[in-house]
């Protein structure tokens, strides 16, 4: 599993730092969304999916999905 | 609380189940209905399905998987026949008993028929069966004869009317929807009823209906007259759907008698048109035929059934359509009740009216106008004290006129003024204060009831 | 349901019903039953709102939350068929533009100038403070006579308190700022009333930026005062993400204090659940529970469509309005098994209470530490503490954009 954020559409409701704060984090300067690890560990999988789906602004992607969905 | 039965398989009744599974209850459910067809809607019945707008399935409550999700024994096409309170059990027709801890009892009512009213061409209408056969009906014959102006009677007769046929309203009270609203609005409805052509013969009771051969030929009235009618629509009321529970011990008065938490026996509530309850926001007994409560009551009702403890104290709601009018209320309508116009001008087809009794607002009424009735709600909510309603009309003068002269072309042409509504509407009255039980009370027809000429079946 | 149509696309008008609805008597923490309606039997349906428009109303979750963030969907305000909750938004609206009713990019510029504040790093920081506020308050609480009315002696002061000090605002106005505010989200307020008070908080908040560009301190009012200073922001602009920083940060909060504790006392099972824990899992997942449950912003998310949206066999043209209904939304069962029932200890992290999509509550990382905070701490400090009257007599705030009590009297 590969973590992708888009800074660019966080809106930075901090929703994944509340459920994945060992993969999220958020930018002293406007609290936008960094990512601590890009490839978490398996434990980690349910919480970063999660916090995906809670992602407001829909810019945390796992990359296993991507790639899923590109084959379709 | 293991096996809850819900018998009734309308609104209220589906309402019930959903609000116990809503509530996480996931003991074993049982949905019980006299019909065969998964639940429907009712209001349509009288309006979209009898015009044809709406084909039949757009009536049905939900969808196969919703019910499905209701994870629920669906009995349909099963009538309860018998209520054993003290063993927990419901008799269905087929022989079978459904056992249960706790019970909703949500039946309904059915209407009230007429002697000679087996005779074909002669129509009831409570079920989407009922509504088709009567579209049937209305297709194939052009006169109708609608026996009853309450609310279903005049929509009847609006939705024949709308599809072109010759339709007459027969009504023993001096004006239509009467005992729910009062002579003024009642005249109102009247003067609708004419605009588009529909004859009306109120103040004269039916005396029988008349056939050849088995099948109606028209109806007579109590003046000796006879209404020829190729169907007949017979909309004098309904009783409460109780004969199953004769015998139960339930305290069957007009309906199902409960306490103001809609319980009739410990564990057994009830819902919808079938339940009388005791309403503590108005402190008086009531039993609705309005669609808005059975859903509200059957919420209540099985909340209560589940341990909520909360008095069902609603300020009622109810509508009807009849043509391109759109009449709302909210609380109750006693006869004795003042009533007042608040806005707007009957006149002009838009305005809102208060109902005062034993001193606060006890009632509102819209017609054509649900965004000024909705701020007026909230003086029913809080009953409002009469003066401060009477007081604020004081100063504008009511142009709801008390007594309203004969139009120009009564009601003895048979052609008289069904095109032109304006000859109604317009017709200027005297200005009065309103007040029910005031004298002048006028006539739903544009003749008198003496008027001779109206007795001879001409029309 | 695909064998209903929606209302709306074939039927004349007096068949579009009136919205908001009402809830019913005795059920005050249950949406409107004509919602449940609605949601089962037509979930995307036309509604008449105050001013005769009929835009969408949309009642299933996953729709609700689909179109949140749909980026064909419009929030921008001064758009003609914008769905105004009242007379008196509109006029604030028109009066005060901020970013709540704007589109990207000028709703991220200017959102992103304040998002530090509420980062849970930021707020988790706050959370010390905000436990003293709350310590503070019962103790005044517990010293005085009894009954007391909650939102005055406690719900209200709380966030008031909590985000003047995040503002830079001197609580001492908190009478003006309040009423004003008040007036603000009542339903019945008139357009010049709203246009009053609306003013009087612009000129009030304009006056704070003044002296925070003098004596900037380490507030967020200064944060602003400095993007004014640098030509990020106008002052106008300043003033207006101001008041609805101060608004939005004390009502909605105070509302889900008092409403939620009058909810919790109404479900002794739940609140014992609450009170029994000092574990800050179950009082999270408890106050998650809650902003489902009560969704005080209950009259929809109100937006407008930029082109043509097909969903649920519904075709929303591009320029009709659209309101989302999160509080019924919030109460679907496909979404939330057994949907009616207050359950502390289901996992509804994914409600839409605080909206979702790229407007989604700003301070929500604020609400949840203070609404924690109060959770854990009201019922162990006060084990004995009830309604004095009982839930008939309790006034509710039906005709509010923000749901609550007016007042709430307690004892212990």
């Amino acid at each position: 599993m590969k973590v992708i954020v888009d800074q660019h559409k966080c809106v930075a409701s901090g929703q994944c730092v509340l459920t994945a704060p060992e993969v999220f984090d958020q930018r002293e300067e406007d609290g936008i969304v960094v990512l601590l690890t890009e490839t978490p560990s398996a434990h980690l999988t349910d919480d970063v999916r999660q916090a995906a789906t809670l992602c407001p602004a829909q810019a945390i992607w796992l990359a296993e999905q991507e790639e899923r969905e590109d084959r379709e | 609380m293991k096996r809850i039965a819900v018998v009734g398989a309308s609104a209220a009744g589906l309402t019930a189940a959903e609000t116990l599974r809503r509530r996480g209850w996931d003991g074993h459910l049982t949905l019980i209905g006299d019909e065969p067809r998964p639940p429907y809607d009712r209001p349509p019945l009288s309006k979209q399905i009898l015009t044809g707008a709406w084909e039949p399935e757009r009536a049905l409550l939900r969808s196969p998987q919703d019910l499905a999700h209701l994870a629920a024994d669906l009995r349909l096409g099963q009538p309860a026949t018998a209520l054993d309170v003290a063993h927990r059990r419901v008799h269905l027709g087929a022989g079978e008993t459904v056992r249960f801890d706790g019970l909703v009892i949500a039946t309904g009512v059915t209407p009230r028929r007429l002697p000679d009213g087996d005779l074909a061409g002669v129509h009831v209408l409570r079920t989407l069966d009922d509504a088709l056969a009567l579209r049937a009906a209305l297709l194939a014959g052009p006169r109708v004869v609608v026996v009853g102006a309450g609310f279903l009677g005049t929509e009847v007769a609006a939705a024949a009317r709308t599809m072109g046929l010759q339709v007459t309203l027969v009504e023993p009270e001096p004006v239509p929807v009467r005992r729910p609203f009062g002579d003024r609005i009642g005249a109102l409805v009247a003067d609708l009823h004419r605009a588009h052509g529909t004859r009306l013969r109120c103040g004269t009771p039916v005396r029988r209906l008349r056939g050849t051969g088995g099948r109606v030929t028209g109806v007579e009235l109590g003046d000796g007259a006879t209404l020829p009618a190729d169907v007949v629509v017979l909309a004098v009321g309904s009783v409460p759907a109780t004969g199953w529970l004769t015998g139960s011990g339930l305290n069957l008065a007009d309906g199902v008698v409960c306490d103001a938490w809609c319980r009739a026996a410990p564990g057994v509530y009830a819902a919808g048109d079938v339940a009388s309850w005791h309403n503590t926001h108005f402190g008086t007994r009531m039993r609705l035929e309005h669609r808005t409560n059975a859903t509200e009551q059957a919420i209540a009702a099985a909340g209560n059934l589940l341990g909520d403890a909360i008095p069902f104290a609603p300020v009622p709601y109810f509508w009807t359509d009849q043509y391109d009018t759109r009449i709302q209320a909210y609380g109750v309508f006693p006869p004795d009740a003042d009533l007042r116009v608040v806005s707007g001008d009957p006149s002009n087809g838009r305005f809102t009216a208060a109902y005062g009794h034993r001193g606060v607002v006890a009632g509102v009424l819209g017609w054509n106008d649900p965004r000024e009735l909705r701020t007026l709600r909230r003086l029913v909510v809080e009953r409002a004290l009469w003066t401060t309603v009477a007081d604020a009309g004081r100063g504008r003068r009511s142009r709801l006129p008390a007594r309203r002269p004969a139009p120009p072309h009564a009601g003895t042409d048979p052609s008289g003024g069904t095109d032109r509504p304006e000859d109604h509407a317009r017709t200027p009255g005297p200005v009065s204060p309103l007040a029910l039980g005031a004298p002048g009370t006028p006539r739903c027809g544009a003749s008198p009831s003496g008027d001779p000429s109206g007795g001879r079946g001409e029309w | 349901m695909s064998t209903i149509s929606a209302p709306g696309t074939d039927v004349p008008p007096a068949e579009v019903p009136d919205y908001p609805m009402t809830r019913a008597a005795g059920r005050p923490f249950d949406p409107p039953p004509a919602l449940h309606t609605l949601q089962a039997e037509a979930p995307i349906s036309r509604v008449r709102l105050w001013d005769g428009t009929t835009p969408w109303l949309v009642t299933r979750y996953e729709d609700v939350r689909a179109l949140l963030a749909d980026p064909r969907i419009s929030s921008d305000g001064t758009h003609p068929h914008y769905p105004h909750q009242s007379p008196a938004t509109k006029e604030r609206r028109r009066q005060s533009r901020t970013f709540i009713t704007m589109d990207d990019p000028e709703h991220a510029r200017l959102r992103r100038m304040v998002t530090a504040a509420f980062s849970i790093k930021h707020v988790e920081a706050l959370r010390p403070a905000i436990q003293k506020i709350v310590d503070d308050l019962i103790d005044a609480m517990l010293a005085g006579p009894t009954p007391v009315d909650l939102v005055q002696a406690f719900a209200l002061p709380v966030p008031s308190l909590v985000i003047c000090a995040l503002l830079g605002v001197p609580y001492a106005d908190h009478d003006f700022f309040q009423t004003n505010s008040r007036i603000l989200v009542r339903g019945t307020t008139t357009p010049q009333q709203a246009r009053a008070a609306t003013q009087l908080l612009l000129d009030y908040l304009d006056r704070l930026i003044g002296d925070k560009l003098v004596h900037p301190a380490d507030d967020l009012l200064s944060t602003l005062a400095e993007r004014v200073r640098d030509g990020g922001l106008s002052r106008r602009e300043a003033a207006n993400m101001g008041m609805l920083l101060l608004i939005a940060g004390h009502e909605t909060t105070a509302n889900m204090i008092a409403l939620g504790t009058l909810a919790l006392l109404q479900h002794p099972d739940q609140l014992a659940r609450v009170s029994a824990s000092d574990d800050p899992k179950p009082i999270a997942s408890a106050v998650e529970e809650l902003l489902r449950y009560l969704t005080i912003v209950h009259d929809g998310r109100r937006r407008v469509a930029r082109e043509d949206i097909e969903i649920g066999g519904i075709t929303i043209h591009a320029g009709e309005g659209v309101v989302l209904a999160n509080d019924i939304g919030n109460r679907d069962p496909t979404a939330f098994p057994a949907p009616d029932r207050l359950d502390v200890d289901r996992d509804p992290r994914h409600h839409v209470a605080f909206g979702f999509g790229v407007h989604q509550c700003l301070g929500q990382p604020l609400a949840r530490v203070e609404l924690q905070v109060v959770y854990s701490t009201l019922y162990r400090r006060i084990p004995t503490l009830r309604p004095a009257v009982g839930l008939d007599r309790i006034p509710f705030k039906h005709d509010g954009t923000v749901y609550g009590v007016y007042e709430l009297p307690v004892t212990w």
